[in-house]
């Protein structure tokens, strides 16, 4: 086992017929930035949750680490949704306590130095917090993570420029050679400059996976535009 | 402030080019240590990957020398960084005729053009 | 990790729980006292139906009704309060996080049914508890001294361990049994109707609630049905003390079943067909 996600043959459909993933496989390597791309439909979402155990496929398997999808992947896996999932009315550092408690690899250290360069006090209660704040709130969560694997499910959309811009310094910085990060989105543009690969898929099959250089040089443009290229309407 | 990066074409060579214009700069003096690939990669908000491709293709030109100990210096060898200088030179002097035979200079013109040019600087106009 | 789980489980419930359960305490106090004032003796004993009798006795029904909503709605709100609490955290947007958590569905399952289950126990009991020390305390009030003492040496002599005949011991068992594993049952048979309502396309929440009241309603029917069917069988063979018994248990024997069958079906839903919006 050396690759860090291994997706085999896996597909999902609902009522044996609405086909949202057919024949899906992939392995992802340690150590690399890869972008998940595609129009809304194509099976993103329905994939990222599998890999989270948040859905089970209709056939086919996924292992992450060698472990198939379960708690110990769980434990190895850093999920970002692109939901707000904080609710209730607890404080910030008892939201922090509960990801040590359940955690083994969450550092209250990088969490302490995210909250403070976003100005989040320990003692705000969610129910205090804007939209954009519980969103950062959920970024600090992962990327205090020391997970194998970050998913990021659309990670900059609705969020303003600099907020973008602190975003992909943040998993920059986060970055290690042992752990892979999955950033799924539609805005290519603003990524670009940080994936290393990239998966387009396209309505539930996998079309292209290969590194951003390879569509640069074999094609002249960029990621985003030759995405554009592919998936032209 | 991320450095102005096109995404057209692969990073790592612009990474390199960029690299290599502050060494003939003289902005990495021969023989200083260079910044991490974490640190630099950071600094132009790239894919570390990408940035330890770039340093990649420098050390195999030449430009940068790995050391056990002290990680990343640039070379000593004058002659390799004025040779790189005098590449890019010819690059940028490449590039200035063409984009001159495009809007219709002959090579003539286009060094009379910079003679003028360069009278003009001196007079201070 | 079912140790933390139950931990967060607490720490989620106890603080709206806990205000309920005061309240309870607290209505059953300020009952007690109003009950315990001479004045109920004395409308007892005079037969003047004056108009300040009247309106005594119209504050004591009102009291009393005050009372009985308070104890219903504590009991309704405490149950209503952890089956919301269940749903937003499975099946809300708040199940991103509880369903990515490295634990097992038994262990985030097994965590909510217990607390639920021991909130619904707790108010049970405190419900129960106030209507018979408010009972006692009226009984008091409006008894003569002899008639008191009688009712307690009556109460004394029921109670006394050593004049139970073994069906009345059996019967007793089975009674506390009952009552202790009711709340979990009835907690893991909601859990598992809730459930039910995620296998809908849409409208999961409310396909969940009508679930709820369907599985009701048919337990009521079912549950009925099989005890005066099992008393007919046995009354051909059993005494009265016997079909008691024998029913009793049976019905503690499916009522366990249910609450364990239930709970599986909720771990199936939770494992295979879980699909959070």
């Amino acid at each position: 086992m050396n690759e860090l996600v291994e997706i085999t043959n896996v597909s999902k459909s609902y009522d044996g017929r609405n086909n949202v993933l057919t024949d899906v496989s992939l392995k992802l390597p340690k150590g690399k930035i890869v972008g998940l791309l595609g129009p809304n439909g194509s099976g993103k979402t329905t994939l990222i949750k599998m890999m989270n155990g948040l859905l089970q496929p209709s056939g086919g398997s996924i292992h992450i680490a060698g472990c198939p999808v379960g708690v110990e992947s769980k434990a190895r896996v850093a999920y970002l949704p692109d939901r707000t999932y904080l609710s209730g009315n607890r404080t910030v550092s008892e939201i922090i306590e509960f990801f040590c408690d359940f955690y083994q690899d969450f550092s209250r250290e990088k969490a302490a130095a995210m909250l403070s360069s976003l100005d989040i006090p320990y003692s705000q209660r969610l129910k205090s917090m804007s939209k954009g704040t519980k969103e950062k709130m959920q970024l600090v969560l992962v990327m205090s993570r020391n997970a194998d694997l970050y998913i990021l499910d659309e990670p900059i959309a609705g969020v303003d420029p600099a907020a973008r811009d602190y975003i992909l310094r943040t998993i920059l910085s986060n970055y290690n050679p042992e752990s892979t990060v999955l950033i799924s989105t539609h805005l290519i543009g603003d990524i670009e400059k940080v994936l290393d690969e990239v998966v387009f898929l396209r309505r539930g099959q996998i079309v292209l996976y290969t590194s951003v250089d390879n569509v640069r040089e074999q094609h002249g443009k960029s990621v985003d535009d030759y995405f554009r290229e592919v998936f032209a309407c | 402030m991320a450095w102005n990066l096109d995404c057209d074409r692969p990073i790592y060579l612009q990474l390199v080019e960029r690299i290599q214009k502050q060494i003939v700069s003289g902005q990495y003096r021969p023989g200083s240590r260079l910044p991490s690939v974490r640190e630099l990669a950071a600094i132009a908000s790239v894919n570390p990957n990408t940035m330890q491709k770039a340093f990649t293709e420098l050390e195999r030109g030449g430009l940068i020398i790995t050391q056990r100990t002290n990680g990343r210096i640039v070379t000593e060898d004058q002659n390799m960084i004025d040779n790189v200088r005098r590449e890019m030179a010819c690059k940028h002097t490449d590039e200035f005729f063409r984009r001159m035979e495009e809007i219709g200079y002959t090579r003539q013109e286009s060094i009379e053009r910079i003679l003028k040019f360069s009278e003009r600087e001196e007079r201070g106009e | 990790m079912l140790g933390k789980m139950i931990k967060h489980e607490w720490r989620n419930s106890y603080k709206i729980c806990g205000i309920i359960l005061l309240v309870v305490m607290g209505v059953s106090l300020w009952g007690a006292f109003y009950l315990s004032t001479p004045l109920w003796e004395k409308l007892f004993d005079s037969a003047d139906m004056n108009s300040l009798f009247m309106l005594q006795f119209g504050a004591g029904m009102s009291t009393l009704m005050v009372y009985v909503l308070t104890m219903i709605g504590a009991s309704y709100g405490v149950g209503i309060f952890l089956l919301i609490r269940f749903w937003r955290s499975m099946y809300s947007d708040e199940g991103y996080l509880t369903h990515t958590l490295p634990v097992t569905s038994h262990q985030i399952l097994l965590s909510k049914l217990l607390i639920s289950g021991i909130w619904m126990l707790i108010i049970n009991v405190t419900v129960g508890l106030s209507v018979v020390v408010l009972v006692s305390v009226f009984m008091k009030g409006v008894m003569t001294g002899r008639e008191w003492e009688y009712f307690l040496f009556v109460l004394n002599d029921e109670l006394a361990f050593r004049n139970y005949t073994a069906h009345e011991v059996y019967a007793a068992i089975i009674g506390l049994l009952g009552g202790l594993l009711s709340p979990f049952v009835t907690m893991s048979v909601y859990f598992g109707s809730l459930s039910l309502g995620q296998l809908s396309r849409s409208h999961k929440g409310l396909m969940g609630i009508l679930a709820c009241i369907l599985i009701l309603f048919l337990r009521m029917i079912v549950l009925s049905l099989l005890s005066g069917i099992i008393s007919l069988l046995l009354s051909y063979n059993s005494t009265i003390e016997n079909i008691a018994i024998i029913s009793g248990a049976v019905e503690l024997v499916l009522e366990l079943a249910l609450g364990v069958g239930f709970y599986f079906l909720t771990i199936y839903l939770m494992k295979n067909k879980l699909n959070l919006e």
